[in-house]
């Protein structure tokens, strides 16, 4: 087992950041957590990595009791923070190597790692500039380069796509897949759901400091009682055929809103065809219809009650 | 540790506004007060003080007094014009400017001035040391000392502060110094900037440092060890420039000098470290804010815009000189360059060791400190 939290409890004072949370990682995985603004992962993260305090619980990283001074364990682990942690007044190579260098004591070998980390977030042309000078999506980069370059076998990444192009996300989001692919384990925070999606082995959701589901997106979506759902738009329905529309086999839940109907089913057969069956018997004009199987937002929404983005 | 070092260093080095703070601006402030002020208060252009003396009882009993002032002189220029008068003619006089300050002598002396300046300010100090004085007199007679004793003990410190003052009479340079103290309270900037490099709680970066396999203390030793070594030099340079193109006097005991500002340069690492530590969640602009607030109103209290409020305040509100820093440094410089090496330098040594002493002690808790209640910045 690489992390092994159990019982973890964390207080700001009145409030509970993590209750009682869980959370087990295997060696190669890409665990995903997922959860919206002030969720507790970020807070689960700094515990994890003993920066933070907490009031109970236990924490093992490679097996070992997590402290401020687990030097064994803590050189094999890499941080790539949610805000970007790099000196300004260094230029990109310096700043590599200055955090690989806290990390990698023999000066050659350091060298060869840090033209492999500017090579793998592809900063080669940058390396005489200083962070002021990069864009976004390339401070993000650096902000990587910095946490990977001593090749740690466990890298926590706390929302390392935030505020970024679509074009740099995407490049980061490769190069995650590519960490993983060379043998690093990664903890990956976001509260976007697609990029856990695509990502990430498995997945644990939290809320209110909560583990509240976990397993592989298959899994998740599977335990949820939504299977497919059908939005329909520029459609004008009476309250009578809303209710009709209620008894159709498999469908649990029907809004109308704006003229567009959604209409959710459980796991079933011609859910789709039976609904536009009722629409031609009820001769009711309508626009475009989308079908879509559940997202991990469905998931979350089914536990909580409430949005992934609320 | 070399690894580290050679690039804390350049971050230093590189750290523009620091710089600037740090090394240019005072270098600027000392050729505009080069310019403004070099001869401004130079005692070889003394020119006598006119003062209306109330000529009431307690006066004339105090022939000793009387004889003093008369004897008084500057180079070849009688210190004081006295004139006898009576309360009601010497507050004309003062009104009309024909005198600079009037004097009661009485159970308490006092000193009545139409406008406070140089000649305002020695007045003062004079009649201040005077009291002092002769109520040590009649404590030491009280305590059973013979006349002998007595003149032997005045007489030495006649001879000493007579020897100094021939050499040394440059008001002015009391400017420098307390701009030399400035700057060395200035080199709290680079401990708030270490403060937020390293804490944990105060930045990303630091987290990022908190998490490698690297002790603690190692950085924080690199850090403070740089942040004097970085303050001695820009102190030196200006020094130097103080020194050698503006030609400031410094007495003669350099050594001394270097001492005085090195203390300073510890107290300012030491205060802001406390400003670092004691305000973690604001951002590192306010920190400076703080310091700079501090040391200027510590600068202004020491008497770095008007010479005169460094003794308004020794006398009206002692316990601001004795917990200010750039006081306690500009008190060094001046008493070294006054009275030479002696109890008041060593004094002020001993309070900037102690004020020292007292930001690292307080500090230290939260320097040991490996895991925080809040990541506030994060």
């Amino acid at each position: 087992m690489i992390i092994e939290v159990r019982n973890l409890v964390k207080r700001y004072k009145d409030v509970i950041a993590l209750d009682h949370f869980n959370m087990q990682v295997e060696e190669g995985e890409i665990l995903g957590l997922l959860g919206p603004n002030g969720s507790g992962k970020t807070t689960a993260i700094n515990c994890m990595l003993s920066l933070l305090s907490f009031d109970k619980g236990e924490i093992k990283i490679f097996d070992k009791e997590m402290t401020p001074d687990a030097y064994d364990s803590k050189k094999d682990i890499g941080i790539i923070p949610q805000n970007v942690a790099v000196f300004h007044e260094l230029n990109v190579q310096d700043n590599v190597d200055y955090f690989c260098g806290l990390y990698i004591r023999d000066k050659a070998k350091r060298k060869k790692l840090v033209d492999e980390a500017i090579a793998f977030v592809a900063l080669d042309e940058y390396r005489k500039f200083k962070p002021g000078k990069l864009s976004g999506g390339l401070l993000r980069r650096l902000n990587i380069a910095c946490g990977i370059a001593h090749k740690p076998k466990l890298i926590f990444m706390d929302e390392p796509t935030v505020a970024v192009d679509p074009q740099s996300r995407n490049a980061i989001l490769e190069g995650i897949r590519r960490l993983n692919n060379e043998g690093a384990t990664i903890v990956y925070t976001s509260h976007y759901m697609e990029e856990v999606e695509e990502l990430c082995n498995r997945i644990i959701i939290m809320d209110k400091g909560k583990m509240i589901a976990s397993g592989s997106k298959e899994e998740l979506k599977a335990n949820i009682m939504l299977k497919e759902k059908v939005e329909v738009e520029q459609v004008t329905i009476s309250l009578r055929q809303i209710e009709e529309i209620k008894g159709i086999a498999n469908v649990y839940d029907v809004s109308y809103h704006s003229h567009t109907l959604q209409v959710k089913f459980m796991e079933g057969k011609r859910n789709m065809l039976n609904l536009m069956d009722y629409f031609a018997q009820e001769d009711i004009s309508y626009g475009k219809v989308y079908s879509q199987t559940p997202t991990l937002n469905d998931v979350f929404l089914e536990i909580t009650g409430k949005q992934l983005r609320d | 540790m070399l690894h580290i070092l050679k690039y804390r260093a350049k971050c230093m080095f590189m750290n523009r506004p620091l710089m600037f703070w740090t090394l240019l601006f005072p270098l600027i402030l000392t050729t505009l007060f080069g310019a403004v002020l070099r001869h401004a208060y130079d005692l070889t252009t003394f020119e006598t003080i006119s003062i209306a003396m109330i000529d009431n009882t307690a006066y004339q009993k105090n022939t000793t007094l009387q004889k003093t002032l008369k004897s008084l002189r500057m180079e070849d220029t009688p210190m004081f014009k006295v004139q006898e008068v009576s309360t009601k003619k010497g507050k004309q006089l003062l009104q009309k400017g024909d005198v600079d300050a009037m004097i009661t002598i009485g159970d308490e002396t006092t000193i009545l001035v139409k406008e406070t300046g140089i000649k305002q300010t020695m007045t003062q100090n004079f009649f201040d040391e005077y009291t002092q004085n002769e109520h040590m007199a009649m404590q030491l007679l009280a305590a059973g000392s013979t006349p002998e004793q007595l003149m032997q003990t005045f007489t030495n410190t006649h001879d000493f502060i007579k020897t100094n003052n021939e050499e040394n009479t440059n008001l002015s340079c009391i400017f420098f110094y307390t701009l030399l103290a400035m700057n060395a309270l200035f080199g709290g900037y680079w401990a708030i900037n270490s403060m937020y490099s390293l804490q944990a709680n105060q930045s990303t970066t630091a987290a990022r440092i908190a998490i490698a396999p690297t002790h603690k203390g190692l950085n924080l030793f690199i850090d403070l060890f740089l942040n004097i070594v970085f303050q001695m030099t820009i102190l030196s340079i200006v020094f130097f420039y103080m020194y050698t193109i503006l030609q400031v006097d410094f007495g003669n005991q350099l050594g001394f000098v270097v001492l005085a500002i090195f203390m300073g340069v510890l107290a300012g690492n030491g205060l802001g470290l406390l400003i670092g530590i004691l305000l973690p969640q604001k951002d590192i602009g306010t920190k400076t804010g703080v310091l700079t607030s501090i040391t200027m109103l510590g600068s202004f209290l020491a008497g770095m815009m008007m010479v005169q409020m460094k003794y308004l305040v020794q006398v009206h509100a002692p316990i601001l000189a004795y917990i200010n820093p750039v006081n306690m440094v500009t008190d060094a410089l001046y008493s070294l360059y006054y009275y030479g090496v002696g109890e008041r330098y060593y004094l002020n040594l001993f309070s900037l060791l102690i004020f020292s002493l007292l930001c690292y002690l307080i500090c230290y808790r939260s320097l040991r400190k490996t895991r925080y209640q809040s990541l506030g910045v994060q």
